[in-house]
């Protein structure tokens, strides 16, 4: 038992009712690929649900991008067509703000950057989404730019990576190498598992 | 005399030994941990062939490499080296070059790699560094004097206040014997692969021959039709 942590018998029979439901249950949740990876599994904190997933721009800096705003904005719309929570844009540094959006000189290519501090599955702060201010060719035509949005935005939802080969049912987005999938299969929003994925992380509470 | 257990009841009794486990793990989840953990996921190019290294980048060249110079950490994961190199022979570049080369000209090169302060920091550290340019990547470079250099120019990055001659190097190979050559320090699968010399200058030179797509002047800014919300979901908005 660690120290401090004082459980009584009621407590210690519900958590076991509770695993032994859990047990039966897992057993016949459907599979999604992309969630079943999950690393960390790192996502917003649910207490947000109720005001959306605030997008917060930093729109002060020098290598800030209106055009690239709206690639983030167009990324967000696309997962807020598909499902609950949506993204809300909120004034950078906002107490609504979940997700930070900002540039940075990542290197020549490099797309986007998310560095994220998890505890007890959630963020224990903002997490940074970084746009790549010197991308070349290989990240930087509009539809890609998009794509590495979607998958950064999708993160935020707690999805890990998906490693489905194709283009097919299985695959999406959330592909390690989002650019390399976009330039194969085109996708312009989140494909069905990436949305399933989400959807199941979303439902599983907290 | 013992009786020989039903199924059913030692189905029932490792039931019950699963939760009592289970339920301990629980609880040395929940009370004990608290600590946190940092991660960063990177979008980047991950480079397969010579083709895909040639469209990204402005000039490859052969260069005398004067080492590896000190590393600078951005303090969220990465960090650049810089180096000094002298021009041995430029294989291509493109015409709109922002600093264009020639042979004997002294550059300086920086390279983009996962910051080595950061391996007991990021959770995720080994996975990144796997597939990309790491310390012990350039180490393999130090010692070779002439190198393959995929470079793109960056004129607007600052080096101890020196803007003149600054490259990024996207890819370094060293030569081999037999006009080949090795990738060394590249991210992706293309990286530790040996190809002939003839294959970089022919997917190089043509490559090199239009300007560089990502310095083309866009107009207006590029419009991404959102796809539509559907009915019950209200449209991203400032609700600030």
């Amino acid at each position: 038992m660690v120290a401090g942590c004082v459980v009584d018998r009621t407590t210690r029979r519900l958590l076991v009712a509770a695993l032994v439901l859990l047990s039966v249950t897992a057993a016949y949740l459907p599979v999604s690929d992309a969630w079943t990876s999950i690393g960390t599994g790192c996502r917003y904190d649910p207490k947000n649900d109720d005001d959306g997933l605030g997008l917060g721009f930093n729109t002060g800096g020098s290598l800030y991008d209106a055009d690239e705003r709206l690639k983030v904005e167009h990324a967000a719309s696309s997962w807020n067509a598909a499902m609950v929570p949506n993204f809300t844009v909120v004034t950078w540094g906002s107490s609504k703000q979940d997700l930070k959006v900002t540039w940075a000189n990542l290197g020549a290519s490099i797309g986007g950057r998310l560095s994220y501090t998890c505890g007890s599955n959630h963020w224990t702060q903002d997490p940074t989404f970084s746009f790549g201010a010197n991308a070349t060719y290989y990240v930087a035509s509009a539809g890609r730019r998009k794509a590495i949005a979607i998958h950064e935005l999708g993160h935020s939802y707690g999805l890990h990576h998906n490693s489905t080969a194709g283009c097919g049912a299985g695959a999406g987005l959330m592909a390690s190498n989002a650019v390399g999938k976009y330039d194969l299969c085109l996708w312009s929003g989140p494909t069905a598992d990436d949305v399933t994925g989400a959807t199941t992380r979303h439902n599983a509470g907290s | 005399m013992i009786r020989p257990m039903s199924s059913t009841r030692r189905r029932t009794r490792a039931m019950v030994v699963f939760a009592v486990l289970g339920s301990m793990l629980l609880l040395l989840g929940s009370c004990g941990n608290s600590d946190e953990t940092v991660g960063l996921d990177l979008a980047r190019a991950s480079f397969r062939t010579t083709g895909q290294l040639a469209r990204s980048s402005d000039a490859v060249v052969i260069a005398d490499l004067k080492g590896i110079g000190p590393t600078e950490g951005d303090g969220a994961g990465l960090a650049m080296t810089s180096s000094q190199a002298v021009i041995v022979e430029v294989i291509s570049q493109r015409p709109d070059n922002p600093i264009f080369l020639s042979e004997g000209d002294r550059i300086s090169v920086a390279v983009v790699l996962i910051d080595p302060k950061f391996a007991d920091k990021l959770v995720n550290y080994d996975e990144l560094a796997a597939d990309f340019i790491g310390v012990r990547d350039l180490a393999k470079v130090q010692g070779n004097t002439e190198v393959v250099l995929y470079l793109v120019a960056r004129p607007e990055v600052q080096v101890q206040n020196n803007r003149i001659g600054l490259f990024e190097a996207i890819a370094i190979a060293t030569t081999e014997e037999g006009e080949q050559i090795t990738f060394d320090a590249v991210p992706g699968p293309i990286d530790d692969t040996t190809v002939d010399v003839s294959t970089v200058v022919d997917t190089a030179t043509t490559a090199h021959d239009e300007p560089a797509p990502w310095r083309e002047d866009e107009g207006e800014p590029v419009e991404i039709e959102p796809i539509p919300a559907s009915g019950s979901r209200p449209p991203l908005a400032e609700d600030e």
